[in-house]
């Protein structure tokens, strides 16, 4: 990497903010470092320093974790204004067996098709297919059994998409396995 | 006459069928009663017309799946004494299945709403690319529209009008006579042809020589040569009756 520049600490945080501001995606601890020649501790201290800020009352943007990265985020209280300012903006709109798939990916990853359509009853090629073009599934190598077959993970757009800093803060599965069985 | 299939009923699989079921004659899960449920199942089915074959198919395994277990449960093995503990209730496996899929679906459902809350939320759309830069354009419109001019102007036309050399055989011959008779006025015995044709081009000297050949045929002038390729001289016959224009 480049020299480092010795920034005081007023200056990385206008440095980190800058960059926060200006970009449309969320941009990882890395990213941040290397584009600011600053260090990667610092640049988590600086980051933590404005989630804080941001996260004051009266602020209309918040600091958000998405996808392993960190965003500038209007506050979801101010959506119906931004509404009428026009910008509208749309879930992402999937079926609710591109749903169900979704979910079955994303709290069993990696898992097989097989594996998919045992749990739905259904055959999940479709929807495989829907949630791969959409980016929202990914392969992830192949399992180590008869026939290989594929196993898919969720992508980092997932995440993105679904407001989760990691897989770490999906929620508890509802009822899972039925541990309550007499 | 109903055309819908089962997918266009709203039930995506066997599975959701049956929690349909359940759900709407509220029995428990936990102690489903096989023989109501199977028949239920089968009324559902036969009330549909199949137009996925493939679908059908999934839903049909079920429905047979549903008619061992009634079987099995109608039916005591005759070798293990009845009400014995260690008997794994036959629709374990089925309970299992259900609640699997009824735990997934309601991920899903919390997945939309998750997805929903995020959409309440802005990001700032197009910023400036931090990672990959893009090189400053250098210029504006009128320098764009300079560009276009001299990209149109070294590109080859489609059509064109090639211009033939009008310089004919007579002309040249003309020139000649003229600039040999002028040489002699001058007091000069002969011109080379070089000296005539100069730095023309390949065209000229195949039109000059062609009329030079032209000329000794008429016997208007003569030519000598010291070697062959060598310099061609030029002078004009002692007896020519005319004297040209000059």
């Amino acid at each position: 990497m480049s020299e480092t520049v010795d920034l005081g600490r007023e200056l990385a945080r206008g440095v980190i903010e800058a960059m926060l501001f200006a970009a449309s995606v969320p941009l990882s601890v890395p990213e941040l470092a290397a584009a600011s020649g600053l260090e990667a501790s610092v640049v988590k201290h600086v980051l933590e320093a404005l989630t804080r800020e941001f996260g004051a009352a009266g602020r209309g943007v918040r600091l958000e974790y998405l996808g392993g990265g960190y965003q500038l985020l209007t506050r979801p209280e101010y959506a119906p204004v931004l509404e009428k300012l026009g910008r509208t903006r749309t879930p992402p709109q999937l079926s609710r067996a591109a749903l169900e798939t979704l979910a079955i990916v994303a709290y069993r990853q990696p898992v097989t098709r097989a594996e998919m359509d045992a749990i739905r009853g259904v055959r999940s090629d479709a929807t495989i297919a829907t949630l791969l073009e959409r980016g929202l599934i990914c392969e992830d190598g192949r399992k180590n059994v008869v026939g290989r077959p594929i196993l898919y993970a969720t992508t980092r757009h997932f995440l993105e998409q679904f407001g989760l800093g990691s897989l770490d803060q999906l929620p508890p599965l509802p009822e899972e396995d039925q541990p309550d069985l007499v | 006459m109903t055309a819908l299939s089962i997918r266009l009923e709203g039930f995506e699989g066997p599975l959701e069928l049956l929690w349909h079921l359940i759900e709407r004659d509220q029995l428990d899960i936990h102690d489903i009663p096989i023989a109501h449920i199977t028949e239920q199942y089968l009324q559902h089915l036969q009330e549909q017309e199949w137009r996925d074959l493939e679908a059908a198919g999934e839903f049909l395994v079920m429905a047979a799946q549903l008619l061992q277990l009634k079987l099995r449960v109608l039916l005591p093995r005759p070798d293990t004494p009845t009400g014995a503990g260690d008997e794994v209730d036959p629709r374990q496996e089925l309970v299992d299945r259900l609640l699997t899929y009824r735990s997934y679906r309601a991920a899903a459902a919390a997945l939309q709403s998750m997805a929903l809350q995020r959409s309440r939320q802005w990001e700032r759309p197009n910023g400036l690319p931090v990672v990959v830069p893009v090189a400053p354009l250098g210029t504006d419109a009128a320098g764009l529209r300079d560009a276009l001019a001299g990209l149109l102007a070294r590109a080859t036309p489609l059509y064109s009008t090639i211009t033939r050399d009008l310089v004919s055989i007579g002309t040249a011959m003309r020139e000649l006579v003229s600039a040999v008779f002028r040489a002699r006025r001058q007091g000069r015995k002969a011109v080379s042809l070089s000296e005539l044709v100069g730095r023309s081009g390949r065209r000229q000297w195949v039109i000059s020589f062609l009329a030079l050949l032209e000329l000794v045929r008429r016997g208007r002038v003569l030519v000598a040569q010291e070697r062959p390729l060598g310099e061609i001289y030029i002078r004009p016959r002692q007896r020519a009756e005319e004297v040209p224009a000059s």
